[in-house]
């Protein structure tokens, strides 16, 4: 993948299979991303996202390729040896509820070698980037669910990483504190702070991130700028009535149209040329007497683009251990 | 680094002391059961069941009077015999004394060179109304040796078993000798009649020291003291396995912080914790147990050793107790196979049934428990008043089988199979 900025992470031809699964849980995965990136991974559940985060973060090593990081002076380290430059935020609540959270943050920086007035400077600014302040002589599991996920995040960031990677740190949490924490991840991201995120709101994506990639059955299946991506590849109609099936079929022979997707009042046509599509579709349905609310080049939104790569069809998400 | 073991460490200690439902258990469970284990085995400890004792008969005779109580012991079902000649009695009975306070032997028999020959001498010179009517001078001593260790009922039974034997036959000596119709041997059975020259000894009486029994205290306070620090298995274990699924064990491996040093983080405190049970479960014994009515606790008089044993056998436990939380999926399978493995242990250790009242194919699996290790050293601390270095066997053996522990639970985490 093409990108502006120098990478920070280099993944290539990524591969990992579980002790006992039958399915690889990742193949062939390669992927750059630069610094400075507010970057997505996005894919159902059960498609690698997490094997791909935890290989990142040293958690397990790879069957196969290799993912390298990039220090702020140029060298290239494996993630097991890159541990200082990456601030992990798990999808878990992962801190210590019986203690403070001002206990959980002291150590946590210290497990990164902070120490004396360097590891007051760094839990205070971890302090600040959750706004937690007012609670922080609280023990961790009175807090509310928004201001645990505030903890979660700002363990995360307590060492000031160059590579900050969240597992869907949004999850089953109110709206307000969805928005706080995503203002928050764009403050640091302005700071330069690399952001590798995964989650399953899209619109929250689609806010956020400049670029994505998606994941499916282990593999890289879309890569790139958002807005590219959401612009390529599609043409789609929103009919004011549902089309007659004369007008799908004549819709699905358009040269370059390579498949169609019908839900009811609004077609999708897929094809490399969506140019000449839109305009041959224009034309077909003037002819055919069918009135077109809204036409686009690319898809309606992320959500739309998801589904279009991923499929609609219900994942079997028992078999974790084949694509975490 | 080692910064970094210390800040661990204090955090897991901070969790602990935070768990005070945990913290109770882990204290008041023990301090219950010796209580309660103490005080109610107390009569058990004094008479009970008769079980088979190893005896070694060591022969400087040789000639027919030893070859007749060798015979004679060897058919008593309470021993299982083993029979030593020795060029050097001396040094023979020293080795087979140490063998025996040591509680490797729990009985020895001493058949002194000239037996035979000095009891022949006694029988020629003398008169049978003489014979058949009391204790004949000068005595002929067959030194008897008992392990300390023993409950005073099985050293007693033994004592009268081999008292009575050595009667029999002397009488039948007495009888073959003057070969009178008027003598029965029958009427020379009572065990607690000693006529003739031959006298065996009371057991005690080669004990050079204050040695004292072993009573349900110094049985039950160490036993159950151990039992309590094994089964911190269960929150060892616990806690380890929550930290996984909480995440917090991920986020800690994603940072630069080396296995020993998360492993180590929980050794420290938990070390502590044991030896505080040790102290409490020992203070126990000795100053509440009295009030009570019990005994109080002998603590020997190697404060070293004991705390040496102490340390060994905590860290036997926290290494295993780490190795049932790295190969656990669940809580819930930690708690069960963590506990039901000690249970185990301890029960082949001689936490519940002493190890001596176990049939002898048993024994030999006992010697495989550190449990068991840990509950001999402390025996042979408190009733055989051993020193450090007596106790380096059980000492090293708890060392080594936590060192074993240690290096598979650093292994199993570098892995990082836990996380999957």
């Amino acid at each position: 993948m093409a990108t502006e900025a120098p990478p920070i992470v280099q993944i290539e031809a990524l591969g990992k299979t579980y002790r006992g699964a039958t399915q690889p849980a990742l193949e062939g995965v390669d992927l750059t991303i630069g610094d400075g990136e507010f970057f997505a991974l996005l894919g159902p559940n059960g498609a690698g996202k997490t094997t791909l985060i935890s290989i990142l973060c040293g958690l397990f090593s790879p069957t196969s390729g290799r993912i390298r990081l990039r220090t702020a002076v140029g060298e290239w380290l494996e993630p097991r040896v890159a541990r200082a430059l990456i601030g992990l935020v798990p999808q878990a609540l992962a801190f210590y509820p019986t203690l403070s959270v001002a206990e959980n943050l002291r150590y946590f920086a210290a497990m990164h070698g902070l120490a004396g007035a360097v590891l007051h400077s760094a839990v205070a600014g971890a302090m600040a980037v959750g706004r937690l302040q007012a609670v922080k002589d609280q023990r961790a599991d009175t807090l509310s669910g928004g201001l645990k996920r505030r903890l979660n995040l700002a363990i995360g960031v307590v060492h000031s990483p160059r590579l900050l990677v969240l597992d869907e740190p949004t999850a089953g949490v109110d709206a307000q504190s969805r928005r706080f924490l995503g203002e928050e991840l764009t403050r640091l991201n302005a700071t330069g702070m690399t952001i590798i995120y995964t989650s399953h709101y899209l619109d929250e994506v689609q806010q956020l991130c400049k670029t994505v990639a998606v994941i499916d059955q282990g593999k890289v299946i879309a890569k790139g700028n958002l807005q590219t991506l959401l612009q390529r590849d599609v043409v789609t109609l929103s009919f004011v009535e549902s089309p007659a099936p004369s007008l799908i079929a004549d819709l699905g022979r358009i040269a370059h149209v390579t498949a169609i997707q019908n839900d009811g009042r609004q077609i999708a046509l897929l094809t490399a040329s969506p140019a000449a599509a839109l305009a041959a579709a224009l034309a077909l349905a003037s002819e055919s007497g069918a009135t077109i609310a809204e036409a686009r080049m690319g898809h309606r939104d992320l959500e739309a683009l998801f589904f279009q790569l991923t499929g609609k069809a219900l994942r079997d998400t028992g078999g974790d251990r084949d694509a975490a | 680094m080692l910064r970094k073991l210390a800040v661990s460490a204090a955090k897991e200690l901070r969790l602990l002391l935070r768990d005070r439902e945990g913290l109770a258990i882990l204290f008041i469970m023990p301090i219950a059961f010796v209580i309660i284990m103490s005080l109610a085995l107390q009569d058990v400890f004094r008479k009970g069941s008769t079980p088979q004792f190893s005896l070694v008969i060591l022969d400087g005779d040789r000639g027919n009077l030893a070859q007749a109580i060798s015979n004679g012991v060897a058919a008593l079902p309470f021993f299982r015999v083993e029979h030593r000649s020795a060029e050097n009695f001396a040094a023979a009975e020293l080795d087979l004394k140490a063998s025996v306070l040591s509680g490797k032997v729990r009985f020895a028999l001493l058949l002194p060179p000239e037996l035979t020959a000095r009891h022949d001498r006694a029988l020629s010179g003398a008169k049978l109304n003489d014979v058949m009517s009391a204790q004949l001078k000068p005595a002929i001593d067959l030194a008897f040796i008992a392990d300390p260790a023993l409950r005073s009922d099985h050293l007693a039974l033994a004592r009268s078993a081999l008292t009575s034997l050595i009667s029999t036959i002397e009488m039948q000596r007495v009888y073959a000798h003057f070969s009178a119709s008027a003598f029965e041997p029958d009427n020379f059975r009572d065990a607690n009649q000693n006529r003739g020259w031959l006298r065996i000894g009371t057991g005690q009486n080669a004990m050079s020291t204050y040695l004292p029994l072993p009573s349900a205290t110094q049985q039950n306070v160490p036993a159950y003291c151990l039992l309590a620090i094994f089964m911190l298995v269960v929150p060892l274990s616990g806690t380890f396995i929550k930290e996984r699924d909480q995440g917090s064990l991920a986020r800690l491996e994603s940072m630069p912080v080396p296995a020993w040093v998360v492993i180590g983080g929980k050794i420290l405190p938990y070390l502590a914790i044991n030896l505080s049970q040790v102290g409490v479960c020992f203070a126990v014994g000795r100053f509440i147990l009295p009030l009570f009515g019990g005994e109080a606790l002998h603590f020997g008089h190697s404060l070293t050793g004991m705390v040496a044993l102490s340390l060994a056998a905590g860290l036997a436990a926290i290494g295993f107790g780490l190795v049932v939380a790295l190969f656990s999926r669940t809580t819930e399978q930690a708690t069960a196979f963590g506990a039901t493995a000690v249970l185990l242990l301890a029960a082949l250790g001689g936490i519940m049934v002493p190890k001596m009242l176990m049939p002898p194919q048993l024994q030999v699996v006992a010697a495989y428990s550190p449990i068991g290790w840990a509950l001999d050293g402390f025996l042979d601390l408190f009733v055989r008043d051993a020193h450090l270095r007596d106790l380096l066997p059980a000492i090293g053996g708890l060392l080594a089988f936590s060192a074993v522990c240690f290096a598979i639970a650093i292994w199993r985490f570098s892995t990082r199979a836990h996380l999957r």
